[in-house]
């Protein structure tokens, strides 16, 4: 079969003009908000620490 | 958003999903004395003078030199090396560089090539199509234009075409370099916007029948005017009696729809007469590809008569497999199958049906065939695809399913279970005919084949917005409002999308889509707000 085509649409004519075809708008979708940094986490006091150890073992 | 690789689209085998598609950049401009030959012998006409006039002046110099008796070591050096390379050598060269130029640079006149030529230096490379180089408005601010080169080259030949059409309306009327950035900036980052945001979608072409002699001065005419756009002419073609203008491919059909119009207002239609327009999708459709056209010729507000019988020779369809491999696009995997649509016109030219409604007919037709493809492409892949392409594939048996039942109800189940694809006009005829005559009988098939476009096109866009903005980090959540203020609810996302979608089959449009952290956010319309 032939795959020849010539534009179908010159064949179509108007009748009648009803209600527009509208479509609904697109969704709008702005540009990505970028999550909050995390707050950064205080450095440990390792001193304090290993007294609370000792302490615990002794 | 830039392409990324492994996020190039439901549209792709699977092998091809990494593939990175190089970046297009545009072709620097022919400068110097190679530009200048390669000018003088484009077109046979051209180059047929300048090969008589190389001739007579080769062979004229070796004909004085023999009148008066020069040296032999001259005539020698006439004969051997000025000759062949004079009536030979140059032609044969000038033609070939010629061959390697644009179609759409060569379709320019010889005026703007030349000032092309002067100016190639300063321009450096060929940002935008060459023939907008041609108006003043954009020659004043190219400095402007050019510094922003590494973006446009990014973007498809429909992109750089339509970005050339909004800065030839606006840049003649900036009172200023900071007037003209900022027009510049603005509509270069609007349409970077559109086609970034058509990640995921097929790439779009299109093609406008002028209804004029291809060979008329009018044709001549406006062949130089749409080269500014960097669009071709075809000149000969053998179904189309008039004359074709091929529109370069870009990623959104917003995009496209804004060169259309630029053409229109360019007056390339005949005023009082629509505009046939071919659609092209990148991918191999086949033939469920006819749903589309039904949906469209259905849910279109025009009562529509069909002409016929078929001219000899002369077959057409609504739907049709393109020969021609289409044109790669940036940021797209290239695929060497195409699929025609043709049931689409552009009425913007007929000042009756443009002020009806009609004049952005083709915007939506575009919008519609890009995104319900994406979906058929996706059904057609197969059972081993991701989520997305799942997700699209079922909006797409759910899509078929709800027109089919809606044909079937009102007696056209014969018209739409037969072939379309690549049938002659003869076998589609009696079918489109009985199609057109129920529709203009039945309102309620109207408001059925509306519905379930709406709803296929509603969840399409939202299942591709989801995955654009799922891709850094992933998502989690999902929380809905209501435009009108009511109930906000957050919960897991893949519950929360459900909810959504049955929102849209119950009627509602996604209003806003945005993301924080991991939570999208939607922002629904209810069916009673007004469009």
């Amino acid at each position: 079969m032939a795959t020849k085509v010539s534009p179908l649409p010159d064949r179509f004519g108007v009748r009648r003009t009803g209600e527009p075809d509208r479509l609904i708008p697109p969704p709008v979708v702005p540009q990505e908000t970028p999550a909050p940094a995390p707050t950064p986490m205080p450095a440990p006091t390792r001193a304090k620490q290993s007294a609370v150890r000792h302490a615990r073992v002794g | 958003m830039p392409p990324m690789p492994g996020r190039a689209g439901i549209h792709l085998p699977r092998e091809e999903r990494h593939h990175r598609q190089p970046v297009t950049a545009p072709a620097p401009l022919p400068t110097g004395p190679g530009g200048l030959l390669a000018l003088c012998f484009l077109g046979t006409a051209r180059a047929a003078l300048a090969a008589t006039v190389l001739g007579v002046v080769c062979l004229g110099l070796w004909v004085a030199g023999l009148a008066l008796a020069a040296p032999p070591g001259l005539m020698l050096f006439l004969g051997l090396v000025v000759l062949p390379v004079g009536v030979l050598g140059l032609p044969v060269t000038g033609v070939l560089l010629g061959q390697r130029l644009p179609a759409d640079y060569r379709q320019l006149g010889l005026r703007p090539q030349l000032h092309l030529w002067l100016n190639g230096p300063r321009l450096r490379r060929w940002a935008l199509p060459p023939g907008a180089w041609a108006e003043p408005g954009l020659r004043r601010y190219a400095p402007l234009i050019v510094a922003h080169e590494r973006r446009l080259a990014r973007l498809s030949r429909g992109a750089r075409a339509a970005l050339a059409a909004e800065l030839i309306r606006s840049l003649p009327s900036a009172l200023s370099g900071a007037e003209a950035a900022a027009s510049i900036e603005e509509a270069l980052s609007r349409i970077e916007r559109w086609e970034s945001a058509a990640d995921g979608l097929p790439p779009v072409g299109a093609k406008l029948y002028l209804g004029h002699d291809p060979m008329s001065r009018r044709a001549a005419r406006v062949r130089r005017t749409v080269s500014r756009l960097g669009i071709i002419s075809d000149r000969l073609n053998y179904f189309w009696h008039g004359q074709v203008l091929l529109l370069p491919p870009a990623r959104s059909y917003r995009t496209l729809a804004l060169l259309i119009d630029a053409l229109v207002d360019l007056g390339v239609a005949d005023p009082g007469r629509p505009l046939p327009l071919q659609i092209t999708v990148q991918g191999d459709l086949e033939d469920e590809a006819k749903w589309i056209a039904f949906a469209q010729l259905l849910a279109s507000g025009l009562d529509l008569s069909l002409a016929g019988p078929e001219r000899g020779g002369d077959e057409g369809n609504i739907i049709a497999r393109g020969r021609v491999s289409p044109e790669p696009v940036p940021g797209v995997p290239p695929d060497p199958s195409r699929t025609d649509f043709l049931f689409s016109l552009v009425w913007s030219p007929v000042p009756e049906l443009a002020a009806a409604g009609y004049a952005d007919q083709h915007t939506r037709d575009l919008r519609v065939v890009q995104h319900l493809a994406a979906a058929l492409l996706a059904a057609r892949a197969g059972r081993h695809t991701g989520a997305l392409e799942q997700r699209l594939a079922a909006i797409w048996r759910e899509f078929v399913t709800a027109l089919s039942a809606a044909c079937a109800d009102w007696g056209l189940a014969e018209v739409v279970q037969a072939r379309y694809l690549d049938e002659p006009f003869v076998a589609v005829q009696p079918y489109l005919e009985a199609l057109l005559s129920r529709k203009a009988a039945a309102p309620e098939l109207v408001a059925a084949a509306r519905r379930a476009r709406d709803q296929a096109l509603a969840l399409t866009e939202l299942a591709l917005a989801v995955h654009r903005l799922a891709a850094p980090g992933g998502l989690r959540y999902l929380r809905i409002g209501w435009i009108d203020g009511r109930e906000e609810v957050r919960g897991r996302l893949s519950r929360g999308l459900k909810r959504v979608r049955r929102a849209i089959r119950a009627g509602a449009r996604v209003a806003l889509l945005t993301r924080g952290g991991d939570t999208l956010t939607v922002l629904l319309d209810t069916p009673a707000s007004p469009r």
